[in-house]
């Protein structure tokens, strides 16, 4: 039976399993049309390096919200944990924590990613062990985070000196591409291979679609959720790195509703929030819609309100296609 | 009496049928699961449709009741040409019908989920204004549950439900309209032999009140017992009709394979050696188990008998880790095991086929490849990336050994046919290598070829020398195939009875909690 699939057949499945083709597409159609808005202006590389840097932002999020997704939860956290991260860096790097002196970028770095981790491992802990749900638990977060990061700061940003090297990893660039997009690819790679090819990637979709047959199955599902909520703030901690670097200043302001962008980008991209479904790739490309536009939006002056109203449909939309097209299946 | 062709048997003649269904088809991506098959449901009759797994019967049923459409063909209802659109139409129409795979709403209690969709409004005003009648739900519900035969409460969450008990709120959920056809897609399945007898009580009833009764199973001799006639599908076509009455067994196997089966699938391995392979102390659960003790022998099937809530799925969970247990000592090979977890059991050694496939066995949106593959990644992995090449070639080994029908290895299990779903969960834990298989319910729903196939690999992994535990509420069943067998009766067990002296009344004696006299 299955062998007998006709060579056609089973380009057109493929090309009918490519589920990104549709968020891909839109997004060309996307590119096109803003470039076709504003011709002079969009595919300047300094532009294009705008919206890497944007795409690299939500994409990173995008990463940890996709794997948290997959397994049936959601983290509200990120938004707030970006700030938070972001301004602990540029704490330890330029003023120390009450009194200690500062240290230099790359323990700093290590530190602030540890702690990030933390926070999605104590978002874990509380999800597995007390089973309280996720969206209570990094709201929780959230508040904590965002008011952390404004008492750490007093409410002042702490401004890095602009001869500083640690702005080269949001600021700089290799062979034109910005080395935060590169970071992203990076990453996004690792986490797919993951998602992919490992035998902790089939855990993870199984733990999604069922996790009571997959704890019957010999799954671990408390330690499949750990490192899907470990990774997630993982990847807060190194946006808020990311992003400090590229404003050049830790501040407490920074990543307010990204949480929602990164969620917004990975159901664009074909994440069910049902769980069990959901790709990096597709992520990745929803996060890229979400930057484009943004970035599109900013280049024909359209206000900052309309903006949200217009990146709100987009999202409706989106949601709405995908649940058709999957109903329809 | 075995007709081929489309048409009416002569007896027949006179009357006219309450339900007809003209050259329906049905196809899905890959699956041409209704072929123009003809059927037909007379009033005050039991009809029975019979076939392989994945002969098209419960998708039949489906568009009987609404939740498909037919790609082409015709039913009428009384002479009355009739499209239901969806499940409350056909109800509307007066089919009402019990799906092979529950339906009911998990987290809500029993008498909530009898009523869903049609629930009473209170009269007047507030009912107008959407006022559920909830004494009036309660009343009826019970004594709904108490003609079906339930002894669980009202107020029970579903999900704290077994399969069993929640097989009769399906039954009672279905008599709670009224109804000119009753279709019952396996009821029998889940249930044991005193479920069984006050179902037919009740479908006896059903059928002296005129209602047209349409009767899925697997299981022939309820075909004898309770059917008049009989129609047979075969891979989506019309494949015979008989009347049962002047049936044979072998006739209607001949109809459903297409060819004779030898139907003579006794176990007759003699392997059970003295190794001790599982040994079980004191196991304890409060409220639950009661001092289970029993060992299992390397080759040994074993059967556990008992009524429906004996503690026999309790038992096999609670080994496998799934439930907490209170107090008790495992052994394998000798060596105590902690067994905490299903994880810490599988790593042990053991395996274990859940009752309630949908819910336990599989995890409904992913692929048959990925379901049979989940417990065993660590055998189809190097360096935690999962070898595909390898995964493929397992997981179609076993689809071939069990034949499971599906268009590729990349459909997801949520649309095959239930014995096919059921085939898949066993692949998943056939595949495992264990040294203790324990099944509970493994045959349910599967058509008698496959389960021939399924008895067929127990025995090869019995000469292998892995010990088997066996939960059956299919009495043959667990006389032909164990070595032994376990009674148990409210959490203990009541009695051991050896190949050589078990018989049907000794189960049963025991299995109500009666002692037996000395052998
Ligand atoms: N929703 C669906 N999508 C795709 N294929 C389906 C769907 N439902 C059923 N099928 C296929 O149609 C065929 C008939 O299935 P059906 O459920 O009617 O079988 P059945 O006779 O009830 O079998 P069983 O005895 O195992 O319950 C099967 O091959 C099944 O895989
Ligand atoms: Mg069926």
């Amino acid at each position: 039976m299955a062998e007998e699939i006709k060579p056609d057949r089973k380009v057109r499945r493929s090309l009918a399993q490519f589920r990104e083709l549709n968020v891909l597409l839109a997004f060309l159609l996307l590119f096109i049309f803003f470039y076709s808005q504003s011709p002079k202006v969009f595919l300047k590389p300094a532009n294009l390096a705008v919206i890497m840097r944007f795409i690299a932002t939500f994409g990173m999020l995008s990463i940890g919200e996709v794997l948290i997704i997959i397994t049936g939860g959601i983290d509200l956290s990120v938004g707030s944990l970006t700030a938070l991260t972001g301004v602990i860096v540029a704490t330890l790097m330029l003023k120390g924590f009450g009194g200690m002196p500062t240290i230099g970028m790359l323990p700093a770095i290590i530190i602030v990613l540890c702690i990030g981790t933390l926070f999605g491992l104590w978002h874990g802990f509380f999800v597995t062990k007390l089973r309280i749900p996720p969206f209570i638990i990094t709201l929780g977060t959230w508040l904590i985070a965002k008011g952390l990061a404004a008492l750490i700061t007093h409410g002042y940003p702490i401004v890095y000196p602009s001869e500083s090297s640690f702005l080269v990893l949001g600021q700089g660039s290799l062979f034109g591409i910005p080395i935060s997009f590169i970071i992203l690819v990076i990453f996004a790679s690792l986490v797919s291979i993951i998602l992919n090819r490992s035998r902790l990637g089939y855990r993870i979709y199984a733990v999604g679609g069922n996790a009571e047959a997959s704890r019957l199955s010999g799954v671990n599902v408390d330690r499949v959720k750990l490192f899907c909520y470990g990774t997630s703030g993982f990847m807060a901690a190194t946006t808020g790195i990311l992003l400090a670097s590229r404003l050049g200043q830790g501040t407490p302001t920074v990543g307010s509703a990204y949480e929602l962008w990164a969620i917004a980008g990975a159901v664009i991209g074909g994440t069910s929030l049902l769980g069990g479904e959901g790709t990096i790739l597709g992520a990745i490309l929803g996060a890229a819609i979400v930057g484009t536009m943004q970035n599109g939006m900013v280049l024909l002056n359209v206000s900052s309100y309309l903006q949200d109203v217009v990146l709100g449909t987009v999202l409706v939309v989106a949601v709405v296609y995908d649940t058709l097209r999957r109903r329809r299946k | 009496m075995i007709e081929n062709g489309v048409g009416n048997l002569d007896q027949n003649m006179n009357e006219v049928p309450m339900l007809t269904v003209k050259g329906v088809s049905k196809a899905f991506p890959g699956v041409q699961a209704l072929d123009k098959v003809n059927f037909e449901a007379f009033a005050g009759q039991v009809t029975a449709l019979l076939g392989e797994n994945g002969a098209g019967k419960s998708t039949l049923m489906k568009i009987l009741s609404g939740v498909y459409k037919a790609d082409e063909g015709d039913i009428s209802l009384n002479g009355v040409k009739i499209q239901p659109q969806n499940p409350h139409q056909a109800q509307d129409l007066g089919i009402s019908i019990i799906y092979q795979e529950f339906n009911l709403t998990p987290n809500q209690n029993v008498f909530t989920n009898i009523f869903l969709g049609r629930e009473p409004m209170i009269k007047g005003l507030l009912g107008k204004l959407g006022f559920v009648d909830s004494v009036h739900m309660r009343q009826y519900s019970n004594k709904l549950l108490s003609q079906v035969g339930a002894r669980f409460s009202n107020d029970r969450l579903v999900n704290n439900l077994s399969v069993a008990e929640q097989q009769m709120v399906e039954i009672a959920k279905a008599l709670s309209v009224k109804s000119k056809v009753i279709i019952m897609d396996e009821p029998t399945s889940a249930l044991g032999k005193e479920e069984v007898k006050v179902l037919f009580d009740i479908i006896q009833d059903l059928k002296s009140q005129g209602l047209a009764i349409i009767f899925i199973t697997h299981r022939l001799e309820e075909v004898f017992e309770i059917a008049d006639r009989a129609i047979v599908f075969r891979d989506g076509r019309w494949a015979g009709e008989v009347k049962v009455a002047e049936a044979t067994a072998e006739q209607i196997i001949g109809l459903m394979v297409g060819r004779a089966l030898d139907r003579s699938q006794v176990h007759e391995h003699v392997m059970a050696t003295q190794d001790v392979v599982l040994k079980v102390q004191n196991l304890n659960r409060k409220g639950v188990l009661h001092d289970i003790n029993f060992e299992l022998h390397r080759g040994e099937i074993l059967g556990l008998a008992g009524l429906v809530g004996a503690g026999r799925t309790e038992t096999a969970r609670a080994l496998f880790g799934a439930d907490r247990i209170d107090k008790g000592e495992i052994f394998i090979n000798g060596k105590q095991v902690e067994i905490v977890s299903p994880d810490s059991a599988v790593k042990a050694g053991l395996a274990l086929v859940p009752e309630g496939r949908q819910t336990q066995g599989l995890v409904l949106i992913q692929t048959v490849e990925r379901n049979i593959a989940l417990p065993n990644l660590d055998m189809l992995s190097h360096n935690a990336i999962v070898n595909q090449g390898k995964m493929r070639q397992v997981v179609q080994n076993y689809v071939t050994a069990l034949n499971i029908r599906t268009p590729s290895l990349e459909q997801r299990v949520l649309n095959l046919s239930g014995g096919n779903q059921q085939k898949v969960v066993l692949a998943k834990w056939l595949a495992s290598n264990p040294k203790v298989l324990i099944l509970d319910e493994p045959t349910r729903g599967i058509d008698v070829g496959a389960k021939a196939e399924v008895y067929e690999i127990m025995n090869e992994l019995v000469q292998q020398g892995i010990g088997v535990i066996m939960i059956s509420s299919e009495m043959p069943e667990i006389l032909a195939i164990s070595d032994r067998i376990l009674v148990m009766y409210e959490g203990r067990i009541m009695g051991e009875l050896t190949r050589a002296n078990a018989t049907q009344e000794r189960i049963m004696t025991l299995a109500s909690g009666k002692v037996l006299e000395a052998i």
